[in-house]
């Protein structure tokens, strides 16, 4: 195993750069997962709406009733009765929804008169009708309390109005399953993945590669009584042991960094995950292969590297989460394999139980991926035959008429 | 016999670079190709390795065909190229360790062997250098010893002494022949004329794919009628006696530049003894006499019309 352990050697000698790739890319995508998820998606939060009220009525306890209400159960802005404040105030967003009380409107309510209320609003905006809803809720009871609680004094309506009104729905986030769900920053992490992995392996596999396809050692090796299928299979070998230390480490990366968060968490979503990056490891050595057979410098490497995992992430939504990005873009992604990784990704972060039937999509995502690796490899070869073919020697080398 | 090429040709499109080459090559010799950049000695040597197609002829080493999977003849073949064929990754130790490892999977054999090869190239106090960190003459070294550390029965050098320093060019050719006193064939390549007089028992200068001579120096040499060149230091010579000098018998030419006078002779006899005695006659003072008999360069000039170091 020569050429395997002088592969080995040489991706040792030569590590710095993917050393330096990978500690950046690291903190990159820390950082990334710090920035692009927080908690608050796993907690409940009442909306409140900014709502001003300008009260034009005189202040009988129905409305003061109102307005405590209001201010109770939103975010209550106070603004002068003037047409170009309240304006600006809407223009601007510093309200929500306005309130007009006209005058009158106490004695109409009372006396089922046409005075109604009168309101102002963000136009299409949501918060409006959950403030509608509000009012509308506080003055169907107050209606219905005046119109049969002929006995009762007025603040004892009101007083039971408010004690009707404050019965909260409570929101539970209900959980399926036994297990806490996966964490956030751990999937985002594996969906960097999608990035890191590819750099890193075309980076490998080419530093071999550009060695080993270097003219005259290919010539000196060809030379020599070991079989040319031998060194071709060591140097597979090679760069697959390369690209699958490359996938232990950054597994190990992810426990040691989010480990913490992983109390609890179903053991199989961690081990779907770790099974989809494999996959995709393997995606990306047939990347890293063909990209080895094209790549003739240590410049085009680092371009090669940087383009190809750049334009597989933002097409494939490694960088860009797939909801922020065009319906026609999505469709074209469909076509890269790094799609497929961030589908199989969402799907087994979102499994809830383990039947074949929930569990079924994020394996035929896999086997995508893998399809893609198969016919990427298999275009390498080509690619390499012909190449070989299309030179004037046995082996492919060029060589000069001396 | 180790080598056998017979009709050999190869083309490139129009261009003939091997025209019907022949070449027999004997155990115990160094074999030495003589031609000028562009005469088909890389050609032919890539071709006797099968590392290039040719269009026709036979190529039999060790008396077996020789092919892509002839695995049992390259096992004893070893290979120096033009170009200096080492990892800039691995140490000198590891380079020839490799290439070694090659040849002869055997850890404890391949050990001995690779410390024969660094301490025959004398690249000892280097083990652990990279390829980067060594000199020219030390990266030629490292390059032969990765090619002969195997031990194998037939070396082949394609120009090993390309823009090597001369004490190292001298290490080189004497490490050369003392492979071919081990029991190693060798073929060498070169368009460095001195070099091929100075270490090969057999010659071939080629030009234009073709042989266009074989044999020892001495016979390549009594092929052509170009004898020896005489140089003599003068102080004054005129055009009349330079006149004179052109007629004496067997000179092809003479040149008086620089108080020193060249005469070219065809091959025959008393050509000093003339020239002197014409000088003397004349009462021509002079000053050191040099004698050069015909050189490689003068045989493929005659034969060929061209400098070999056109």
């Amino acid at each position: 195993m020569k050429v395997f352990s002088a592969c080995l050697k040489i991706t040792k000698r030569r590590a710095t750069s993917i050393i330096i790739y990978l500690v950046l890319f690291l903190a990159l995508s820390v950082l990334l997962t710090s920035i692009s998820y927080n908690n608050e998606t796993e907690q409940f939060n009442e909306t409140n709406a900014k709502i001003s009220i300008i009260n034009r009525d005189t202040d009988s306890l129905l409305i003061n009733g109102l307005i405590d209400y209001i201010k109770d159960h939103s975010e209550y802005i106070a603004l002068n009765d003037n047409k170009q404040v309240l304006q600006d105030a809407l223009f601007y967003h510093s309200v929500d929804y306005i309130l007009f009380i006209p005058d009158g409107f106490t004695d109409s309510f009372h006396n089922n008169g046409d005075i109604k209320l009168q309101k102002t609003i963000v136009p299409d905006s949501a918060k409006g009708y959950y403030a509608d809803n509000m009012i509308n809720q506080y003055l169907s009871t107050a209606k219905l309390y005046y119109d049969t609680s002929l006995n009762m004094d007025e603040q004892t309506i009101i007083k039971n109005i408010n004690n009707d009104l404050s019965y909260e729905t409570q929101v539970t986030k209900k959980i399926f399953g036994d297990s806490a769900p996966i964490d956030q920053n751990f999937l985002v992490y594996y969906r960097m993945m999608g990035y890191i992995l590819v750099v890193l392996i075309i980076l490998g596999t080419s530093t071999i590669m550009l060695v080993f396809n270097r003219p005259d050692l290919r010539m000196r090796n060809i030379c020599s009584p070991m079989k040319l299928r031998s060194i071709n299979f060591q140097l597979s070998l090679s760069t697959g042991t390369l690209a699958f230390i490359f996938y232990l480490f950054l597994v190990i990366f992810g426990f040691a960094f989010y480990g913490s968060k992983l109390a609890g968490a179903d053991i199989r979503i961690i081990l779907l995950l770790m099974l989809n990056m494999f996959v995709y490891t393997i995606v990306s050595l047939s990347i890293g292969f063909i990209c080895g057979i094209f790549i003739k410098g240590a410049n085009t490497q680092n371009a090669a590297a940087n383009f190809i995992s750049l334009f597989l992430s933002f097409l494939g939504g490694v960088l860009v989460p797939l909801e922020f990005i065009g319906s026609n873009v999505v469709a074209a992604a469909h076509f890269i394999p790094t799609y497929w990784y961030v589908s199989a990704l969402n799907k087994i972060g979102s499994l809830t139980n383990f039947t074949w039937q929930s569990l079924s999509p994020a394996f035929i995502d896999m086997l995508i991926q893998l399809g893609f690796a198969a016919a990427i490899f298999s275009v390498a070869l080509v690619v390499s035959r012909s190449r070989r073919q299309s030179n004037l020697s046995f082996y492919g080398n060029k060589t000069e008429i001396a | 016999m180790v080598i056998n090429v017979q009709n050999l040709v190869k083309r490139y499109g129009d261009l003939v670079a091997l025209d019907h080459f022949n070449l027999q090559i004997n155990e115990g010799e160094i074999f030495g190709l003589l031609g000028p950049n562009g005469s088909g000695k890389t050609t032919a040597i890539n071709c006797i390795l099968s590392l290039l197609k040719y269009d026709k002829g036979t190529v039999e080493i060790f008396n077996k065909p020789m092919s892509p999977d002839a695995y049992d003849i390259k096992r004893n073949i070893g290979i120096v190229l033009q170009n200096i064929a080492v990892f800039n990754e691995l140490t000198v130790y590891e380079n020839i360790n490799y290439f070694c490892g090659l040849y002869i999977p055997q850890k404890t054999k391949r050990q001995q062997l690779v410390k024969e090869a660094i301490d025959f190239v004398g690249l000892n106090d280097y083990q652990k250098f990279l390829p980067k960190k060594l000199s020219g003459g030390l990266l030629r070294r490292l390059n032969i010893a990765c090619g002969i550390a195997h031990k194998p029965k037939l070396i082949i050098l394609d120009e090993p002494t390309v823009a090597v320093d001369p004490q190292s060019r001298n290490n080189i050719l004497e490490g050369i022949q003392n492979l071919n006193k081990d029991g190693a064939t060798i073929i060498y390549t070169t368009h460095y004329m001195e070099e091929a007089e100075h270490i090969c028992s057999r010659i071939m200068i080629m030009d234009n794919g073709k042989a266009v001579a074989t044999g020892t120096k001495e016979q390549l040499k009594s092929m052509i009628n170009t004898g020896e060149k005489i140089t003599v230091e003068l102080y004054q010579l005129d055009n009349k006696n330079l006149y004179e000098i052109k007629q004496i018998k067997d000179v092809t030419q003479a040149d008086f530049s620089e108080n020193r006078l060249t005469v070219h002779f065809i091959k025959g006899r008393h050509n000093l003894i003339n020239l002197l005695g014409y000088l003397q006659n004349k009462d021509i003072p002079f000053g050191r006499v040099y004698s050069e008999p015909p050189t490689l360069n003068d045989v493929f000039l005659e034969i060929t019309g061209k400098q070999l170091r056109d």
